[in-house]
């Protein structure tokens, strides 16, 4: 092995050490990331065609290998499309109520505040434990740290935590380093919400600190409960099952995501919105 | 009666961009054999984000960027290979897929390793290669498995996640195992032994 390990590889070997203290270090107290911003808007525009080809591809899979499946799919929303539209009917009758008792109580219709900034997902981090992606649009286009990310139905998907000059990465609700503030929408109990990978619930949520008396239902939807970060009564997700903490004093809840991360592709950034 | 095959030819005319740079045509095929290199390793970081991020092999990922880097590393040798390993896991980790800055270190020292041990203890072949490879991808993917446990990022009961990430990583290698050897035998084989 002596000859092997010659001089120049001792020397490489040294060199990696050394690089990654310093850049550990730079980047850990000073936040240097030119490298990362430089590396990742090269590999920006490349990302991009990727991804745009690999929803070519799953488009003519689906189109060849599907077709009998969608047909199936088709009959059966069909169906589904008459019975929503008998329920729309009976629904737009409640929603004139509603507005009127809304209109009486003064109340603001919500969200008319919001300022979206759609973009599309160009990457996955394929890591273990991170839960992040990368989107198309940066700060150029006017994303800032710390915006929530969210879908077309107002579902929670994230948090921005870079931003480059055309790209963004977002971290999804599902990294278990991310934790919001949240209520369960009908009962009210407050609670944070994390990631469940760290708990052992990978690909599924976690809602803390429940009242131990809480009672909690399956299907109770839970939302967001209003923070600087993330405005009220935004979807995270739905109770698939609860119990006691290891603590035994505290609930917790675990959720099925909102937001649909295996094929999300279009999200939209929360650039702007007024807080209460 | 066979005709002797005319070797002179005359020199190039045109204008020759690589000729200008004063390289040797040795030193022009090596810079062609490390550029091709580089850009495979960039589409294997492409599809790695885009198509193979949401896939998985028994709950492993596919890593197919580290592996690659560490299967070029083991084809050309501690020597060249090590500064590319440390060239290319610094770009990886700088593009975002890369963990942290400590994938810089632990991939360096896995390809550098896993090539040693190629030169000084197995014949050079496909098998060898890849068994180098697979080695280095296990040992890469138990110090990210360690770190993420230190740092409380992970939990000790997903270990078996991590080595399914590393063959699902050298099955990748394996599949660019033929592209990229012929790519080494460009100018040449460099290595001795």
């Amino acid at each position: 092995m002596k000859q092997i390990f010659s001089k120049r590889v001792r020397r490489v070997l040294i060199a990696a050490v050394l690089v990654t203290i310093v850049l550990s270090i730079a980047a850990g107290t000073l936040g240097f990331r030119l490298p990362d911003i430089t590396v990742q808007t090269v590999l920006q525009p490349l990302r991009s065609g990727a991804q745009a080809l690999t929803r070519q591809a799953e488009g003519i899979y689906s189109y060849l290998f599907r077709y009998e499946a969608l047909e199936e799919q088709v009959k059966m929303l069909e169906a589904e499309n008459a019975q929503l539209r008998e329920e729309v009917r009976a629904a737009a009758a409640l929603t004139r109520e509603v507005e009127r008792l809304t209109a009486a109580l003064g109340l603001k219709i919500q969200r008319e505040d919001f300022v979206l900034l759609d973009a599309y997902i160009i990457g996955w981090d394929s890591g273990d434990w991170s839960e992040e992606c990368t989107i198309n649009k940066g700060s150029v286009a006017g994303v800032q740290l710390n915006q929530c990310v969210v879908t077309a139905n107002g579902e929670v998907v994230g948090l921005v935590t870079e931003v480059g000059p055309n790209y963004a990465v977002v971290k999804t609700v599902l990294d278990s380093s991310l934790e919001i503030s949240a209520t369960v929408a009908t009962s009210g109990y407050n609670g944070m919400v994390q990631g469940g990978y760290a708990t052992g619930e990978e690909g599924y949520l976690r809602m803390n600190y429940l009242p131990s008396d809480a009672v909690i239902c399956n299907h109770d939807q839970v939302v967001t409960a209003g923070s600087t970060l993330y405005p009220r009564d935004l979807v995270l997700g739905s109770v698939v099952d609860a119990g006691f903490d290891e603590t035994g004093v505290a609930k917790y809840a675990i959720l099925e995501p909102a937001a649909d991360f295996g094929s999300l592709e279009q999200i939209f950034v929360l650039t702007s919105y007024a807080t209460e | 009666m066979a005709r002797k095959k005319i070797e002179f030819r005359p020199d190039p005319t045109g204008f020759d961009w690589a000729g200008k740079l004063l390289l040797t045509q040795k030193q022009r095929r090596s810079v062609l054999k490390w550029l091709l290199y580089s850009l495979t390793c960039v589409a294997g970081l492409v599809l790695q984000d885009s198509m193979l991020a949401q896939l998985r092999l028994l709950g492993g990922c596919f890593e197919l960027a580290p592996a690659l880097i560490i299967l070029i590393c083991v084809l050309e040798g501690t020597e060249n290979g090590s500064v590319f390993a440390l060239v290319a896991s610094m770009i990886y980790v700088f593009s975002g897929t890369g963990q942290d800055r400590y994938c810089i270190l632990y991939l360096t020292l896995a390809a550098v390793l896993a090539a040693a041990f190629r030169q000084g203890y197995l014949r050079r072949g496909t098998g060898s290669d890849l068994i180098c490879v697979g080695g280095a991808m296990v040992l890469y993917e138990l110090a990210l498995f360690a770190t993420g446990v230190f740092l409380e990022l992970t939990y000790s009961a997903r270990w078996g996640v991590f080595v399914m990430t590393a063959l699902a990583g050298t099955l990748g290698a394996g599949a660019a195992y033929v592209p990229l050897k012929r790519i080494g035998t460009i100018g040449g084989n460099a290595w001795k032994e």
